[in-house]
């Protein structure tokens, strides 16, 4: 099994072999050197190959025209597929890896059931977004073990002439009916592939991921690449030395212990999912309104904290659970509290040659409760105007801690302490909440909400918990109607 | 005789022709075509000033960079520097000054796209600001219009207003909405032979392109050919805009001598191409104590942007629908189209019509809340009727399906029903508050302009049976090849898979109109069905000759030619047809009947007939957050009778959901200096699949036969069901107004984002803190 091997035949590569990247795409085999200029698989797509079903509608990960199918042979030789965002993946990451598009679906003269129910429904009209609408559905009937709730799955394809209705039948039909078989010769294109490609731009063990950004501190490290990808593919910019972290199966364990759930950096916010579902359901709901699918197929919660954004919506829960974070270097590792790691706006604490090695939260004590709330103006795939993360801890019914955490508010993330202060206090009347509010924060008006609304619909939130605390409500929100 | 018919006529839910090649990736859109050899590849560079005299352009390192071919400016044009389908003097390129942020100062083409796009940013400007207008308000103080106000009358208006028992006034707006077709803007122009050009373009109007690339390039119409197959998505943005596009790209590949692809990335298509107008609306009426209108004066401003482009047009569609389902005796209605240092704003499906529509609005919920009745009751007492059945501009509304549509969506939605359970719920949840709405409309159908509504097609018979067909009509999605090709079978009686479709070209039907205003089915159908009579009886005649007898009795029918007990199939036919030498080719031509329009005193009948629709909709607001959702609609849909009813519920769903982003969720946002900060997906959000009602039933009114000898009796369908969304604000409105009152449910404007309702909920003031004045009681 070729990923399995890897780290063993990774010392018996030549020189020439080290910098060539193997995937399958439709079930043959591509060459591409690791050292030559960074190429989208989108691109490829349609440059160099010139299969041009995957279209481009943004080039940023939004509209979901680009998506394809990845597989990856998981231990019992069968392939488990993902929809990505073409658009935002760089060829170099496909490495032992099978790529699928659209029109390896079809086996003439018939087509794929996937297809024949879309056209069934009449749900393409225009045709544009079509193809990716199909690898989504694709990969959804693949994986009928871990399939994401319908709307989950279909949020990061823009549809803008149908009005998604028969889209959402042909997907009721989809999850009806068995998974296709797939062409044998896909698992067998993936087996054949060379051993993976280990340089000092893809390491494969920690410590030399240490040496290698201790060697090159300039460079970015490569995780899902949501966000770099957006920089390459749009702007065309130049990243610069990039680090990819694509063997380093140790930044991407979730592990739970007897006392905290542990994630590394790099695991992908699909891997981590079904941990948080169990362990912090109001964190999973807040990881699944991230990105889309495809994005959180590929983006980890390491590399949304690593931007640093204001807004990046998993910062307001590490901080309102009092995660920790590892860091690492050559020189050592260190452990910082999440509501720390933030040094001013996109600026974190890392030094050079350091970065975010694992997280850790520790898990709820039976007394504790943990609540969020996102506000944007669309549900799915739109960053928050304001997000809001809620640590409750109770002594009998009587509400004694409070860990309070915002994004949208403040150049970071940060936690609220004022508002920590007036929960716990009782100061529940809305005058005291918003001159809570006033104090931990001066929001800034942009094209997401204006000041204002910041600071109301954070009065609102506050109101949202405290009902929702004392009172048992069948429908939170609007959501669950 | 056989009576067989065939199945793949009109009237039958075919599947979209090309169906079966989107779901697998092999439907070619103009990037994913083979490549001509060397072909360039354009970009655009734009103003990043919203108003300003540019001092100077240098353009000397975009020159140099790697790959790069050649670089023009409004200089370099050696036509005219003008694309101004409407109007002279809209300029291409800017000469001088800019006018909007976002306009094009130069164009490049290059070897790759990455190297044009690259070479762009060394681009150097330098600006002297001019004082920018930015807002309908701002152009609205000033005066400052792209064309000249419009005014509608009738009935003295300002009299019954004075004299009515109740008189108010009020404002209300909505903003605009990128069309965000997936396939971005487009063309590829190819130079031919003796000065010739060929255009691929992702264009609504092949024709407009032919006409404004032949004017850059100072070629006659006849040397510039333009051609499209199908396009991704359309909805009006490459109605006038598309020849900026291929006008640019033919420009390049002039300058250049090979082809030129000129494809924009996203953000250029969003800060390039024009939007949906923007509105504000003031108005007085004067009503009685039942609610009923005496008179209303109303204007309508919206904003035009730059240049005028459409802006005429679509002031004019929406002073003729302000009307809506209601019936005015006494109103003027004044419109401005304001001149603003924004972008053109330009067609999107409706045209104008849903900001008129939008407006009236405002005016039955103020009269409801002031006479303290159910806006459903001042909607009801308002609607056209028997005696009160001219519009504004003099038209006879015909035939009204309004009544019919309400009362049957009163079962299908059963609303009765649900009112009861909406007000039980409402009483119940502390934070989360429902409305249903049921509304009306009536689109008018037909170009305003009446020299627009023609149309022509051609038609070939080959002498196996197959046909080739072709029109003036584009495809964007909507359906239209197939449903031309339905009424081809139905009237050759063979079954569709004999018909094949082919793309639009302007050397194939001249002179065309865009395929825009709903009406390419309506026109280009008749247009077919005209080229397809004229062989057929040609045909007749010779199967008469042959089985003797009179060519009138000739019948076709499933796939044969029967005269008495005698028969021959189809394709026998086409061949002894050639055999007696008979052309089996024809061209059709179709203009629409009975209308007219005085522009001037904006009076006429100007639609062919009307097109209704109903729904009910049933929405949630959150007045915590101001989160919204649309939870159920029920629409019935006036399509006459239907030429494809899957495609044309398609159209209906597809346009109600396109019509719930304007009113609820997409919002454009421009900062204080001009600039748009929503001009890509990440920033500018459509609905997704989650917005979409989860009840969400569409039915087609049965047995509603056109009552104007339309294609087969049936109705346009392409922009109706979107005016249907104005429902969607119309509930969330309600909703505010069941938490918060309506004085403070009447300051809401379009779009309803949660920010909006929000601000609604506390009495439509910034800063007013709404979470101190209401949920306070109302939750602890």
């Amino acid at each position: 099994m070729r990923a399995l091997n890897m780290h063993i035949r990774a010392v018996l590569l030549t020189e020439s072999d080290m910098n060539e990247i193997h995937f399958s795409l439709n079930g043959a085999m591509r060459q591409v050197s690791s050292l030559g200029p960074v190429v989208t698989l989108l691109d490829h797509l349609r440059l160099a190959e010139r299969l041009t079903a995957t279209k481009e509608g943004c080039a940023e990960g939004d509209c979901g025209a680009c998506t394809v199918a990845i597989g990856q042979l998981d231990e019992d030789g069968q392939i488990a597929f993902r929809a990505v965002n073409s658009c935002l993946m760089l060829t170099h990451e496909l490495d032992g890896k099978l790529v699928v598009t659209t029109e390896a679906l079809a086996k003439a003269p018939s087509l794929h059931q996937v297809q024949e129910l879309m056209v069934e429904r009449h749900a393409s009209q225009c045709g544009f977004c079509t193809p990716g609408f199909v690898m989504s559905l694709f990969a959804y009937e693949q994986s009928p073990a871990t399939r994401p709730a319908l709307h989950e799955m279909l949020a990061g394809n823009l549809c803008r002439c149908t009005g998604y209705r028969p889209i959402i039948d042909a997907a009721h039909d989809i999850a009806a009916r068995p998974q296709s078989l797939l062409p044998a010769h896909w698992a067998a294109s993936v087996a054949a592939l060379p051993d993976a490609c280990i340089n000092a731009a893809a390491p494969a063990d920690l410590d030399e991921l240490d040496r290698a950004l201790h060697n090159t501190p300039s460079a970015k490290l490569l995780a899902g690449g949501t966000d770099l990808g957006v920089a390459i593919a749009k702007y065309g910019a130049d990243p610069g030395p990039l680090i990819s972290l694509r063997n380093l199966a140790a930044l991407r364990e979730v592990k739970l212990s007897e006392d905290a759930l542990m994630i590394g950096a790099a695991a992908s916010y699909s891997t981590l999912l079904p941990f948080l579902e169990r362990l912090f359901p109001a964190f999973a709901a807040m990881v699944r309104r991230i990105g889309s699918l495809q994005i959180r197929n590929v983006a980890s919660m390491g590399g949304n904290l690593c931007n640093a954004s204001p807004i990046g919506d998993s910062a307001p829960c590490l901080i309102a659970l009092d995660a920790i974070l590892t860091l690492r270097s050559i020189h050592g590792v260190r452990e910082v509290q999440a509501g720390d790691f933030f040094a001013g706006y996109r600026k974190t604490i890392l030094r050079e040659g350091e970065y975010l090695w694992r997280i850790r939260i520790p898990l709820l004590a039976p007394a504790q409760s943990f609540h969020t709330y996102k506000l944007a103006k669309r549900y799915e795939q739109d960053i928050s105007t304001v997000s809001a993360a809620f640590r409750l801890t109770r002594d009998n019914d009587r509400l004694i801690d409070v860990r309070a955490a915002f994004g949208g508010m403040a150049a970071t993330p940060v936690r609220a302490r004022a508002i920590e202060a007036a929960l716990v206090g009782g100061r529940h009347e809305p005058a005291a909440l918003l001159s809570a509010i006033d104090e931990d924060f001066t929001p800034l008006s942009d094209f997401r909400g204006s000041a204002d609304y910041r600071r109301q619909a954070s009065c609102g939130i506050l109101q949202k918990l405290l009902a929702q605390q004392e009172q048992s409500l069948s429908v939170e929100d609007v959501w669950q109607l | 005789m056989n009576a067989r018919v065939i199945a793949s006529g009109v009237h039958q839910s075919a599947i979209h022709d090309s169906a079966a090649r989107h779901v697998q990736g092999s439907a070619l859109y103009i990037d994913d075509m083979k490549e001509p050899e060397g072909l360039l590849h354009g970009w655009v560079i734009l103003s990043d000033r919203a108003h300003a005299r540019i001092l100077m352009l240098d353009l000397s390192s975009v020159e140099a960079a790697e790959g790069v071919v050649c670089v023009m400016t409004a200089r370099d044009i050696p036509g005219l520097n003008d694309a101004g389908p409407i109007m002279k003097g809209e300029v291409l390129l800017a000469d001088q000054i800019v006018e909007h942020e976002g306009q094009a100062i130069a164009i490049i083409a290059a070897r790759s796209f990455a190297q044009a796009r690259d070479a762009a940013k060394l681009v150097r400007v330098t600006y002297e600001d001019l004082p920018a207008y930015l807002t309908i308000e701002a152009a609205l103080q000033a005066e400052r219009f792209v064309v000249a106000p419009l005014h509608m009358q009738r009935g003295d208006a300002a009299r019954a207003i004075a004299e009515a028992p109740h008189c108010l006034s009020g404002e209300t707006s909505a903003g605009g909405q990128d069309h965000f077709y997936l396939e971005t803007q487009i063309a590829v122009a190819t130079p031919q032979e003796n000065g010739e050009m060929h255009i691929f373009s992702s264009t609504q109007h092949p024709t407009e392109v032919q006409h404004i690339a032949a004017r850059l390039l100072a070629r006659p119409y006849a040397a510039i050919t333009v051609e499209v197959r199908r396009m991704g998505g359309a909805f009006g943005g490459k109605e006038s805009h598309a020849s900026l596009i291929a006008g640019m790209a033919a420009l390049l590949a002039a300058r250049c001598g090979e082809p030129v692809k000129l494809r924009l990335s996203r953000d250029v298509d969003m800060l390039l191409t024009g939007k949906r107008h923007d509105t504000l609306a003031r108005f007085s009426v004067g009503f009685d104590d039942a609610g009923r209108i005496l008179g209303l004066d109303m204007m309508i401003a919206l904003r035009a942007g730059h240049v005028a482009d459409l802006s005429g047009p679509v002031l004019t569609r929406a002073l003729c629908h302000v009307d809506n389902v209601y019936w005015l005796p006494n109103v003027k209605v004044s419109g401005y189209a304001c001149k603003t240092n924004t972008v053109s704003n330009t067609a999107f499906r409706g045209f104008g019509g849903p900001q008129g529509m939008f407006a009236i609005e405002a005016v039955i919920v103020r009269i409801a809340e002031r006479l303290g009745l159910s806006s459903e009751a001042v909607r009801q007492i308002n609607h056209y009727g028997p005696g009160q059945d001219t519009t504004p501009y003099g038209q006879s509304i015909g035939e009204n399906n309004t009544p019919r549509l309400l009362e049957e969506l009163k079962t299908a939605a059963d609303i009765a029903r649900r009112r009861g359970e909406i007000a039980q719920f409402n009483a119940s949840h502390p934070y989360i508050k429902k409305a249903l709405v049921t509304y009306a409309v009536k689109f008018g159908i037909s170009f305003n302009l009446p020299s627009l509504n023609q149309a022509g097609a051609l038609l070939h018979v080959y002498t196996d049976g197959s046909v080739h067909l072709n029109h003036g009509g584009t495809e964007m999605g909507q359906g239209l090849y197939v449903k031309v090709a339905q009424i081809v079978a139905s009237c050759f009686q063979i079954e569709r898979e004999h018909v094949h479709i082919s793309s639009t070209r302007t050397d194939k039907i001249p002179n065309t109109s865009a395929t825009a205003a709903s009406s390419g089915s309506d026109i280009n159908g008749m247009a077919a069905k005209a080229a397809a009579d004229i062989i057929k009886s040609r045909m007749a005649a010779i199967a008469a000759a042959k089985f003797g007898g009179a060519a009138d009795d000739v019948v076709f029918s499933g796939g044969y030619v029967y005269l008495g007990n005698r028969s021959i199939s189809f394709p026998d036919l086409a061949q002894l047809c050639w055999a007696e030498r008979v052309s089996l080719s024809a061209t059709g031509y179709y203009r629409t009947p009975d209308i007219h329009f005085d522009q001037a005193s904006m009076t006429g009948s100007p639609f062919y007939y009307f097109s209704y629709g109903a729904c009910a909709t049933e929405a949630a607001i959150d007045i915590l957050t101001g989160e919204n959702r649309i939870l159920r609609v029920d629409i019935i849909h006036d399509t006459g009778a239907s030429l494809n009813p899957a495609v044309d519920i398609g159209q209906i769903e597809g346009g109600f959901v396109q019509g719930q982003g304007w009113m609820t969720m997409e919002e454009l946002v421009w900062d204080q200096a001009g600039r748009l900060r929503t001009h890509a997906p990440s920033t500018y959000k459509i609905p997704t699949s989650r917005d979409v009602p989860p009840i969400f039933n569409t039915h087609l009114l049965a047995d509603a036969p056109n009552a104007k000898p339309t294609i087969f009796r049936s109705k346009a369908i392409g922009e109706p069901p979107f005016t249907l969304a104005i429902s969607c604000f119309l509930a969330i409105q309600e909703a505010v107004a069941a938490a918060a009152g309506w004085p403070a449910a009447l300051t809401l404007c379009a779009p309803a984002t949660p920010e909006a309702i929000l601000r609604a909920l506390g009495g439509g003031k910034e800063g007013s803190a709404f979470c101190e004045q209401k949920a306070a009681k109302k939750l602890f």
